[in-house]
């Protein structure tokens, strides 16, 4: 038998159960992963409050992130050994596969395995924020030495893993942030730039720290009335994301900027990497690359144990947290 | 003397005049061209108004775009002898290299011999929208015959322009329009499809089109509220090409279709190509070959005679036209 987390009801997270559920064997394409940490995602809360994008069929599982060594390989599956150290890429859907269990089946594209070194809990914490940060300002920006990025949203999981991506290649990272009890934990993450909205003059200091130049990749996704001010904040022939829109306020658009510098303003999401057989594999080479040489750490907020998975999704929407939570497991 | 237009302060139509100036010898780099016709632009109207990207300084002469023949080259200049018939590819300074005149120095890189089956009025219609148009949907957009592309506020000479390169690539073209008044001469200028606004649902009409999937392309010179209605027409990983504010709304960024579709909005002049070596150089090997074929076929709305600039001018910003304004000598 294997122990899965599970919610027979949408509601808060006292409606998670762990239940015991019988070990699946792996298809083909499929291995089975005994799982020793597991990282949290706000889809997860989504997904049991029932504002996903798709609906829980109870009893429901769920479950992006893991970490932890094959315990079976299925059939028509190269490269996996029983006993190899691995993470799991949210490549699937919730009613495809769902990963937080002791033993949990994932698809073989999705599994990626984990340089020497690299904790259990960074790894279930690296592989989402990672894989979103390079499909965006790797594989499409093409970001490299010399280049200002402006990140929104910056103490967020994908904020602190695009700062580590920027510097792996040279690039200086701006932070933005709402709250001034982030700044001090910017600072020390690893930020030299970091400005708070409705504080500084983001549009001024931007292009101070660009010395009038502006900035040639932002990463955003707030949106919302700090939108148009950023990208003024922009050089020519700019590339700007965004991946969410956590802002509920209108975003006006600087017109007259995007057509004088050729702006470009593109929405993004993680599915274009990981729908993508090669660019996924391009991701795990890179991101493999920079665990390896030590320069991509993910922040872990805090670990809770696998029976505590209530109070960490309890701690993971009170927003308090710096970092990614993360679930251990014997 | 030479006579050419120029204006001693921003307003209307009525600023434009008429001049004897001197026009030096062309520098080195420079090709000098007696003009036989002139393309007029928006861009113009914009910058007579101080409305433009680029301030003037009075007395200002403009214009981007003229046919005509070779009168003498400058030093550095190869390929070009007198007498060649050849037309102006836009410049990146209107103010320093204008056209509205009997006599221009152009730099020689913005010089094309057109093919020998162009009028010069149809010359000097040719280059602004065709470049502009082509460096959106062929260069940027990477349009293909499987693509649906919509063209909005499609009577301008670009929109117009830009069917044609659609059309080359054997794309399915949308056009839109605000009032029936164009919308047959839409479809006879080349349009697959003609979408009234003002008296069709946008949404539920490239439904039909398209199938259900979308339009991958919009060329959109408007900005505004519109690009809200546009983004959601739109197909998944489309690209929005916005070349002009012609809205004067601040209309809302869309960013749960651009969210939700990976969609690209693109700020877009055509100074990204001409200011490319590269880009240009595709530029004027697509079109020449187009005008050479017919599959471009410059449409010219209405001549005027030099003289009557400021005519001109009121008429292309009367919106009644379709396709170019060109004036002659």
């Amino acid at each position: 038998m294997a122990r899965a987390i599970r919610f027979h009801e949408t509601g808060g997270p006292e409606v998670l159960r762990i239940d015991e559920v019988p070990t699946s064997e792996p298809k083909s394409g499929e291995v089975r992963i005994r799982v020793h940490a597991l990282g949290l995602n706000r889809a997860d809360s989504m997904y049991r409050t029932g504002r996903y994008v798709i609906e829980p069929k109870f009893p429901a599982s769920f479950g992006y992130e893991a970490a932890g060594t094959i315990d079976a390989v299925g059939p028509d599956v190269d490269g996996f050994a029983i006993g190899d150290p691995v993470a799991v890429i949210p490549a699937f859907m919730f009613d495809e596969y769902a990963v937080f269990a002791d033993l949990a089946i994932a698809p073989a594209r999705a599994v990626v395995k984990l340089p020497a070194g690299v904790s259990w809990e960074k790894a279930a914490a690296t592989w989402m924020p990672f894989t979103t940060v390079w499909g965006a300002l790797i594989d499409i920006a093409n970001l490299g030495a010399g280049d200002f990025v402006v990140l929104g949203a910056a103490s967020s999981s994908v904020g602190l893993a695009a700062m580590q991506i920027a510097h792996h290649v040279g690039a200086t990272p701006i932070a933005i942030t709402r709250k001034g009890e982030k700044l001090e934990e910017l600072k020390s993450a690893g930020f030299t730039y970091i400005l708070q909205t409705g504080a500084d003059d983001i549009e001024r200091e931007i292009l101070r720290i660009t010395d009038g130049q502006g900035a040639r990749v932002v990463f955003d996704p707030v949106t919302g009335p700090d939108f148009e001010h950023i990208i003024k904040a922009t050089c020519k022939d700019a590339i700007v994301f965004i991946y969410g829109a956590l802002s509920h306020d209108a975003t006006p658009i600087p017109v007259m900027h995007i057509l004088g510098k050729h702006t470009t303003i593109r929405g993004y999401e993680f599915i274009e990497v990981t729908s993508d057989d090669r660019k996924l594999a391009r991701a795990k080479a890179f991101i493999t690359e920079g665990m390896s040489a030590g320069h991509f750490n993910a922040q872990i907020a805090r670990t809770f144990k696998f029976e505590d998975a209530v109070d960490a999704y309890r701690y993971l929407e009170s927003n308090t947290q710096f970092g990614k939570i993360v679930l251990t497991l014997d | 003397m030479t006579r050419v237009v120029r204006f001693h302060e921003y307003g209307t139509a009525d600023v434009l005049r008429i001049e004897n100036i001197d026009v030096p010898a062309p520098a080195a780099d420079e090709v000098q061209i007696s003009v036989r016709a002139i393309g007029l632009n928006r861009a113009e109207v914009m910058f007579r108004s101080g409305a433009y990207l680029q301030e003037a300084k009075f007395p200002s002469q403009l214009g981007y775009e003229a046919a005509g023949t070779v009168l003498a080259t400058g030093g550095d200049v190869t390929g070009f002898t007198q007498g060649d018939a050849v037309s102006v590819i836009p410049t990146l300074d209107m103010s320093r290299w204008p056209t509205y005149g009997e006599v221009i120095n152009i730099p020689a890189r913005y010089v094309v011999k057109h093919p020998a089956n162009l009028s010069f009025e149809q010359a000097a219609a040719s280059w602004m929208q065709y470049v502009t148009a082509w460096g959106a949907l062929v260069d940027q957009a990477r349009l293909t015959a499987d693509d649906f592309v919509i063209v909005s506020a499609a009577s301008s000479s670009v929109g117009i322009a830009a069917f044609q390169i659609a059309r080359s690539v054997g794309a399915t073209v949308i056009a839109t329009t605000r009032t029936s008044a164009k919308a047959q001469a839409l479809l006879e200028a080349g349009a697959h499809h003609v979408i009234v606004m003002a008296e069709e649902n946008l949404a539920a009409r490239v439904d039909e089109i398209t199938g259900g999937k979308g339009a991958r392309v919009v060329f959109d010179p408007i900005g505004g509220p519109a690009i809200s209605q546009l983004a959601e027409v739109m197909s998944v990983g489309g690209i929005l090409i916005e070349y002009g504010a012609l809205s004067s709304e601040q209309g809302p960024f869309p960013q749960f279709a651009v969210l939700g579709k990976s969609l690209t909005l693109k700020g877009y002049l055509y100074t990204e190509i001409v200011g490319n070596d590269d880009a240009l150089a595709r530029a004027k090997a697509f079109i020449t070959e187009g005008l050479r074929t017919g599959k471009l076929d410059p449409l010219v709305s209405r001549t005027f005679p030099f003289e009557d600039i400021q005519e001109a001018t009121r008429f292309l910003e009367s919106n009644e036209q379709i396709g170019k304004i060109v004036v002659t000598l």
